[in-house]
This record gives C-alpha cells, structure tokens and sequence, in this order.
C-alpha cells in the first residue's frame, strides 16, 4: 500500500519505521525537518519538509495515489483538518486522525473520519490494569469499550455450558482452544478445564465476568 | 440575527461590537482567558470563554439558535473546523470565515460548509490591483 503520514512525532515516526518495515511504500510530512531524526537510518520511505495539509505538499507526498493517510501532528484540529483534507479533496479511501479530546474525537466520527483518542484509550487501560490486574485482555476495541480478554478456564468451571457466562449485551464466550484447536462455541458446548477461553466483555461488566468465573 | 463570532483578535471583536450596536444577538468566543478578561459584555454582546473548536463551548454559546457562525481566528485549521461542527448542527447556520494564510483559500467553500470567506490580504491586494487599473 502506498500510506501518507502527517506528523513525524513518536507515533508518527514508530508507525512510519512499522509501515515500511512491512513493505508499504510510505511519504511521512513534517514541518520541521530535525523531527525526522526519528525514522532512523533503516527507514527507506519519503520524507517532505512541509504543512501538513498544504495542497503541493501533500501532493509531492504522493496523496493523490495513496491507499491510506494517518494525521498525527500534536494538533487535534490540524490532524482533523488534514484528514478531511485527505479523505474529501483526494478521495483517499482509508482516513484515520487522531485526536486526544475524546468528546472532540466523537463530534469528528459524524464527519466521516475513523479517529483514535490514545487519551481515552490509555485511561481505560491503566484503570482495568489497576481495578482488574488478573484479567488478561488480549485485544482493546474502540477507545477500549469492549475486550476481547483470555482465560483459561479453572476446575470450577469444566462441565459448564459456554452460553451460560453469556450477557446479552455485555459478555459473549466468542472462541474456545481445546488442545491447540480453536472453535467457536454453540449452544450446548460444554467446557473442559484446561480450554482457553476468549471473551467479549464490555469494560463495564468486567466486575460481573470475574464473579461469573468466579476469579 | 443571532450571531456567534469565535475568536476575539482584532476582526472578531470589532465585528462583534458592530454588530452588537446593529442590535444583534453576539456571542464571542475566545480561548485565551486574559483576553476575555478584558472584553466589555454589553445587553446585545455576551462573552463566552472557552475553545470554540470545543463542541460543548459551541453549545454553550449558543450555535442550536444561531443563524450565522462567524470564524475569525487567527489559525486556518481552527476556522475550518469551527465551520465543520456548525453544519453539524440541525439548524445549519450560515458559515463566513477569514482566511489567514491564501495558500488555504482552495478549502473555504460550500463543500466545506463555508458559504463565504475572504483573506484580509487578498483584499488588499485587490484593492492596490483596481488602483493600479485605474492609473491605466
């Protein structure tokens, strides 16, 4: 894929280094040209010394044929602004900003933009680690509403029906790994101590999974 | 009219003061709290200090009634996205902006729910250029 970056700070530069690694042919823009000292020797993509969402500078960044274009300046307007920019003028198919204000990153999500606010997914993440340091989450989804988590099921719980630790709305038992083999449960499967379970919890009612595992 | 006007430079709070003596409804914005401090509120003139790139600021002076948004900030990003959450509102208000730098002119327009804007320079320009025409 070919993928701009705006903003050459310490995601900015990490995603950059990770992008190319994996192939991708990536321009990364910053305003400042000492900030590329970051990328490192290794990084063999595009560096363009410029505003951000300047027409001539994103165009001599390649915007024009680009797959995907990531705005992480320090600015919560210049990286929404930039990936409008990018998304209505360019027609560029994958636009992602992100935005540290999160009552800001959901007004930006009505305009069409996909927006990460690490502020609200940190705060999440640091709370669970404090509040629930024994539950194992694999994977965080949106700004960390709902995890998918990973539990290895005890002795009290062999013999119990998957669908029985399922809330509507609030958990969901979504794969189970018997003896290395994962399968997604039905009604009626039932739990051999030992399986790893993977769970879909809503961060709200991970307190309630805990009592339910009894954990 | 209900007017809100964000950013309290020198285009913002004369504009406000205008049209609060025209006997408008105006609510200016302003983030930089030693500024507010120093504006003088008036019976047609209220002062609201908060970022207004902020939605909740946005609400809270008012923009559910407004009929025209006013972005006259220094920072081009900042008025454009002032602009954008203004159309997000049901009442969709009329949208002018300035411009600061000419180079951003080509995204002030209607597809960005901006229904007119002007650069401070290029007025200038077009006024020493229509001099110049003249002497001809």
């Amino acid at each position: 894929m070919q993928i701009v970056i705006m903003g050459c700070g310490r995601v900015g530069s990490q995603l950059a280094n990770l992008l190319s690694m994996d192939g991708h042919k990536v321009s990364i823009i910053d305003i400042e040209p000492k900030s590329f000292d970051r990328l490192g020797k290794s990084f063999n993509g595009d560096k363009i010394v410029g505003f951000g969402y300047d027409r001539d500078v994103l165009i001599k960044a390649g915007i024009e044929k680009a797959d995907a274009f990531a705005s992480v300046s320090p600015g919560d307007n210049r990286n929404i602004i930039g990936a409008l920019v990018a998304s209505r003028e360019f027609k560029v198919p994958i636009v992602i900003a992100r935005i540290y204000d999160p009552v800001r990153a959901i007004a930006y999500n009505k305009l069409g933009i996909t927006t990460i606010s690490p502020t609200k997914w940190g705060a999440n993440k640091i709370k669970e680690l404090i509040c629930h340091p024994d539950i194992n989450s694999q994977i965080s989804l949106g700004n960390g509403e709902v995890e998918i988590i990973e539990v290895e099921a005890a002795h009290g719980l062999s013999g119990f029906r998957s669908e029985k630790i399922n809330v509507p709305g609030e958990i969901m038992v979504v794969s189970i790994t018997r003896l290395g083999r994962a399968f997604i449960p039905v009604v009626g499967t039932v739990i051999n101590e030992g399986d790893l379970l993977h769970i879909a919890v809503a961060s709200t009612a991970i307190p309630q999974l805990k009592r339910i595992l009894g954990i | 009219m209900r007017i809100i006007i964000v950013g309290a430079g020198k285009v913002g709070t004369n504009l406000a003061k205008d049209m609060a003596a025209k006997n408008h409804k105006v609510s200016l914005i302003e983030k930089n709290e030693a500024i507010c401090s120093k504006l003088e509120k008036s019976d047609n003139l209220e002062i609201v200090c908060g970022d207004g790139c902020d939605p909740v600021v946005l609400e809270l002076a008012g923009i559910r009634a407004a009929d025209i948004v006013a972005a006259a900030t220094g920072d081009d990003e900042d008025n454009l996205v002032v602009a954008q959450l203004a159309k997000l509102q049901a009442n969709r208000p009329r949208v002018v902006s300035i411009i600061n730098n000419p180079r951003n002119a080509w995204l002030f327009n209607k597809s960005w729910g901006i229904d007119a804007a002007e650069s401070p320079a290029s007025v200038v320009a077009r006024l020493i250029e229509e001099d110049i025409n003249k002497k001809i």
